[in-house]
C-alpha cells in the first residue's frame, strides 16, 4: 500500500530561546517491508536538517537555531510504500530447530543481544505472576510465532488498551496497578515477557492506517473523529520471518497498514523530539498533528 | 575460574595457599640493606642526616601550598574542600631495564586495547568469534551505543591513558586497572618532579634521570595531530566540568601549560556540525577537544538530557568529522573491569603477541562457580564495582567488617554482573619519610601514556602511596600521597 504522511510540530516559548539544538525522529524506516519513497523536512526559523542514523537502524535528524526565537516549527511529508500484506507469509523454521536459529543469529550478530539483555524501568525483569495470572511459559517445539500471539492475548488480561491516554507509564508496575495503559505500555510488557524467554523482542514506534482512529459508523457533534498519532508496537525476532510486529493494543500482527519510523531496546531509546536550548523559558506550548492517508491500495 | 586464571597472561602468579605472603619492598633487599640503585641515595641521606630530610619536606609542603598545587576529597566530611597535594619526598627509582619491559607492555596494551574499541563500535568480529562473550559486552553499563559506526579521527579512541600497576609479592610489575576514559594525575606527576628538582637538586646530581616535564608539548602535538583541518593552525580547548571538579586544578595547569583555552561547556556552540569557542572576537572554530568530562553529561541531546556540563550537538560535530574528542565518548566499556579479564585474550586476538604485562586473576561474579567462591572467602577478596573507580564502590577484604561483607553480598547477588573480585595481592612498598621518621608504606604507580601518531609513554608517572601505615589503598581520592617516580637512563 502507499501512504501520504504529514507530521506538524511546533512549539512556543514565553520567552525568548536561544542555541536551541533539536533531534527528531519522525522519518519512517527504507528497508525491506517498506520503501520511503520521498520525504521533505521543514524547519522555520529556516535551517537545514542534517541527516543520521543510530545504532539500531533509525533516521533521525538535527538541527540548530541559535538566534532568539519564541517559536519554532518543523515538518515532514513523506510517501511510504508498505508491503508486508501477509505478516503468516514467510518460510518457517521446524518448531524443534527454533532456537538453534535464534542462536544462529545471536552469533552473526551480537547487536540482537540488546534485545534480550536490555531490562529497564519500561521492560523490567516480571515476576512469576501479575495479578494472579502466572506468565505464559516457553514451549520448546511449539512455533514461536503462535506463542507470542498467545503472549500478545495474555497482555490483555494484565491491562486494557486505554486509546484516550495519552500519557505511557514510566515504569512497567504501574501499568499493573492501572490495568490500563497506552499502546506502548502494552509493547513494554510483552516485549519484557519474550525477553525473558531469551528471544529478541524490540519497541517500535511508527504510523498506523488512518482507519484504525475511525470511530464507528460516521463521525457526529458527539464522535469527532480521533486525532491521528504516533503508534506503538512490539517486534520479535521470528525464525524465518525476521522482525515480526505484534501489536498487543490492536491485538493485531502489523501488515502492510503499520509504517515503522524508530525502533530501540524501549520507548526511552527512541525519543521523536530530544532538545537543548538556553533561555529562561518556564513554559513551552507544544502543539503536534498527524495525519496518514492512504493513497493507494 | 580457572579459565580467568589462566588468561591472566605473563606467568603464573604466587601460590598464596600457604598462607600470607610478604610485601615487596621496592627499596629494602631481602637483608634489609638498599637495592643497588638506591645506595647513592641513601648514602647521600646518611652523610647529611635526617635532620636535613625534615628541612626538605618542610620546604616541599611549603612550595606545594605557594603554588597552588591541590586536590579535592569528595568523600571528606570537609567534602570540596581544596587540600595541598600529599606529597613525600623521597623518590621512587626504577631502572632503564624495568622500564622498558613496562613501556612495551603499556604499549601493547594501548594498541589491543583501541583495536578492542573500534571493533566493538563497528564490526564486533571478537564477539563473534566468542573470545569475549556477548554478553558481557552488552550487559555492560558503558557500552556507548550513540557513537556505534562513528569514525573517530585517525581510528584512534584511547589517546590518553593512565594504566595502574603494582608489583606482586615477587616484584612483577602486574597490570591493576586500566583507565582508559579521562585518567588524573598527570600534572602531579610533573608537579612532584618540580618540587623534587628544587629541593633535591644533590640527588638528581647522582643520578641520570629522565625527564617528565615535557608531557605537555607531547600532549599538545597529539592533540594537534588528531586536527580534522590539519596540525598548523589547529585550535585545541581543554574542556573541563568546572571548579568543582576534584581534579579542576589539573584541567588548568594542562591548559596553561599547553597555552590553550581552558573552556567550560558554555563558552562552546556548535552550529552546522562544527564546534565554536565563543570569544570577544566572535566565534573561533574548534579542532580538537581534550575534554574533562564524563561521557553522559558530554552532549545533552544525545546523553543525559539534564547535563549543563557539556555542550549540545558535540557528538554530532564529531560524527561528522569536524572535531577530534579526546578521548573518545566510548571508551569505559575497554577499561570495565569484568571486560579487564579478557584484556590478554583481546591482545592475543588483535596482535597475536603474548601479553608482556600479567594481570591480577580476576572472578567474575556472573560465574556461578567464582560467585560462590568469592561469597565463601570475602575477607581474602577485594571485591570492586566494575564502572567505577578512585577507590569508590570497593570492598577490602582484609579490613572489612561482617556487616560490610553481607551489604556487599546482597549487592552482589542483585547485580552479579556490575561487580568483580580479586585477590588480595600485598602490593609492594617502600621507604617515606613520615613525621620525622623512615616508614615503610604500600604503593602502586600510574604511568601515562599518550596516542597520536604514535604511542608514547613518558618515562615516570604518578607513585600513589597509602599513607596509613599497612593500608592497600592508594588512591588520591580516598586519601593518598604521592611520591615522583625517576626512571633512569640506560
Amino acid at each position: 500500500m502507499k501512504y501520504h504522511i504529514e507530521r506538524d510540530c511546533r512549539m512556543r516559548f514565553s520567552v525568548p530561546a536561544r542555541e536551541h539544538h533539536l533531534q527528531i525522529r519522525l522519518v519512517p524506516w527504507h528497508d525491506d517491508s517498506q520503501s520511503l519513497i520521498r520525504v521533505a523536512l521543514r524547519v522555520e526559523p529556516d535551517t537545514t536538517p542534517v541527516a543520521a542514523f543510530d545504532c539500531f537502524g533509525n533516521l533521525s535528524h538535527h538541527f540548530a537555531v541559535l538566534g532568539a526565537h519564541e517559536e519554532l516549527s518543523f515538518s515532514m511529508r513523506a510517501e511510504v510504500q508498505t508491503r508486508r500484506d501477509n505478516p503468516f507469509e514467510f518460510e518457517p523454521v521446524e518448531p524443534a530447530r527454533e532456537m538453534e536459529w535464534i542462536a544462529h543469529r545471536l552469533r552473526q550478530t551480537p547487536r540482537l543481544w540488546d534485545f534480550i539483555l536490555h531490562h529497564g524501568d519500561l521492560t523490567p525483569t516480571l515476576p512469576a505472576e501479575i495479578h494472579g495470572h502466572s506468565l505464559p511459559v516457553f514451549h520448546e517445539g511449539t512455533p514461536l510465532l503462535r506463542q507470542v500471539q498467545d503472549a500478545m492475548h495474555w497482555t490483555r488480561t494484565i491491562a486494557d488498551y486505554d486509546a484516550s491516554c495519552d500519557t505511557s507509564v514510566t515504569a512497567l508496575p504501574a501499568l499493573f496497578e492501572a490495568r490500563k495503559g497506552t499502546a506502548g505500555d502494552l509493547a513494554h510488557l510483552l516485549i519484557a515477557l519474550v525477553r525473558k524467554w531469551q528471544v529478541p523482542a524490540r519497541f517500535v514506534s511508527g504510523y498506523i492506517d488512518a482507519a484504525y482512529f475511525d470511530v464507528d459508523g460516521e463521525p457526529t457533534g458527539e464522535h469527532p473523529p480521533c486525532p491521528q498519532s504516533i503508534h506503538h508496537w512490539a517486534e520479535v525476532l521470528i525464525p524465518g520471518g525476521g522482525w515480526v510486529g505484534f501489536d498487543p493494543a490492536l491485538d493485531l500482527l502489523a501488515d502492510a497498514t503499520y509504517m515503522r519510523v524508530a525502533v530501540g531496546r524501549d520507548g526511552k531509546d527512541i525519543q521523536a523530539l530530544r532538545q537543548n536550548c538556553k533561555g529562561q523559558a518556564a513554559d513551552i506550548e507544544f502543539d503536534e498533528t498527524l495525519s496518514v492517508s492512504r493513497i493507494s491500495a | 575460574m580457572l579459565k580467568q586464571f589462566q588468561s591472566g597472561g605473563g606467568g603464573q602468579l604466587l601460590d598464596r595457599s600457604e598462607g600470607p605472603v610478604m610485601a615487596f619492598h621496592e627499596f629494602y633487599r631481602d637483608d634489609f640493606r638498599p637495592r643497588e640503585h638506591y645506595l647513592p641515595m641513601w648514602e647521600h641521606i646518611q652523610r647529611a642526616g635526617q635532620q636535613s630530610l625534615a628541612s626538605k619536606a618542610r620546604d616541599a609542603q611549603l612550595a606545594l601550598h605557594n603554588e597552588g598545587v591541590t586536590f579535592t576529597l569528595y568523600a571528606d566530611e570537609e567534602a570540596g574542600v581544596e587540600r595541598v597535594w600529599p606529597f613525600d619526598i623521597l623518590p621512587r627509582i626504577i631502572t632503564a631495564h624495568e622500564w622498558a619491559q613496562i613501556e612495551a607492555g603499556l604499549k601493547q596494551r594501548i594498541r589491543a586495547l583501541n583495536l578492542f574499541l573500534k571493533d566493538i563500535y563497528h564490526g564486533q568480529r571478537i564477539l563473534k568469534d566468542g573470545v569475549v562473550p556477548p554478553e558481557l559486552i552488552y550487559r555492560g553499563k558503558d557500552l556507548c551505543r550513540e557513537i556505534m559506526d562513528i569514525d573517530p579521527p585517525h581510528d584512534i579512541y584511547i589517546h590518553i591513558s593512565g594504566v595502574d600497576l603494582i608489583r606482586d609479592e615477587e616484584g612483577r610489575y602486574l597490570v591493576l586497572e586500566d583507565n582508559l576514559r579521562t585518567p588524573s594525575g598527570v600534572s602531579y606527576m610533573i608537579e612532584n618532579r618540580i618540587i623534587e628538582r628544587r629541593i633535591l637538586p644533590e640527588f638528581f646530581s647522582s643520578y641520570r634521570v629522565r625527564r617528565v616535564e615535557h608531557y605537555p608539548d607531547l600532549l599538545l602535538q597529539a592533540l594537534r595531530y588528531l586536527s580534522p583541518r590539519g596540525p598548523a593552525d589547529a585550535v585545541v580547548v581543554v574542556l573541563t566540568p568546572g571548579v568543582f571538579n576534584s581534579a579542576y586544578f589539573e584541567h588548568s595547569f594542562l591548559a596553561r601549560e599547553m597555552g590553550v583555552e581552558l573552556a567550560e561547556g558554555r563558552d562552546l556552540v556548535c552550529r552546522n556540525d562544527k564546534v565554536y569557542l565563543k570569544t570577544t572576537l566572535g566565534l573561533r572554530q574548534v579542532d580538537v577537544v581534550y575534554r574533562r568530562v564524563d561521557d553522559e553529561y558530554l552532549d545533552p541531546l544525545v546523553f543525559r538530557a539534564d547535563s549543563v556540563l557539556g555542550v549540545a550537538g558535540l557528538i554530532n560535530a564529531w560524527r561528522a568529522g569536524n572535531v577530534a574528542l579526546v578521548n573518545a565518548p566510548g571508551t569505559g566499556i575497554a577499561d570495565d573491569k569484568a571486560v579487564y579479564a579478557y584484556v590478554p585474550e583481546i591482545i592475543r586476538y588483535y596482535l597475536g603477541e603474548t601479553p608482556i604485562l600479567p594481570s591480577v586473576p580476576t572472578y567474575q561474579m556472573t560465574d556461578h562457580q567464582d560467585r560462590a567462591y568469592v561469597l565463601d572467602n570475602m575477607e581474602r577478596m577485594v571485591i570492586k564495582s566494575v564502572a567505577e573507580s578512585g577507590g569508590y564502590g570497593m570492598l577490602m577484604g582484609p579490613a572489612s567488617t561482617p556487616a560490610q561483607r553481607a551489604d556487599f553480598a546482597q549487592r552482589i547477588n542483585a547485580d552479579p554482573r556490575n561487580y568483580i573480585a580479586q585477590p588480595v595481592i600485598q602490593i609492594s612498598r617502600h621507604i617515606c619519610y613520615l613525621d620525622g621518621e623512615l616508614e615503610s608504606r604500600h604503593l602502586d604507580f600510574r604511568p601515562f601514556c599518550i596516542h597520536g601518531s604514535e604511542i608514547d609513554v613518558v618515562p615516570g608517572g604518578l607513585t600513589r602511596v597509602a599513607m596509613t601505615k599497612g593500608s592497600l589503598v592508594v588512591n588520591s581520592s580516598q586519601g593518598g600521597g604521592s611520591k615522583d617516580t625517576w626512571v633512569l637512563a640506560d
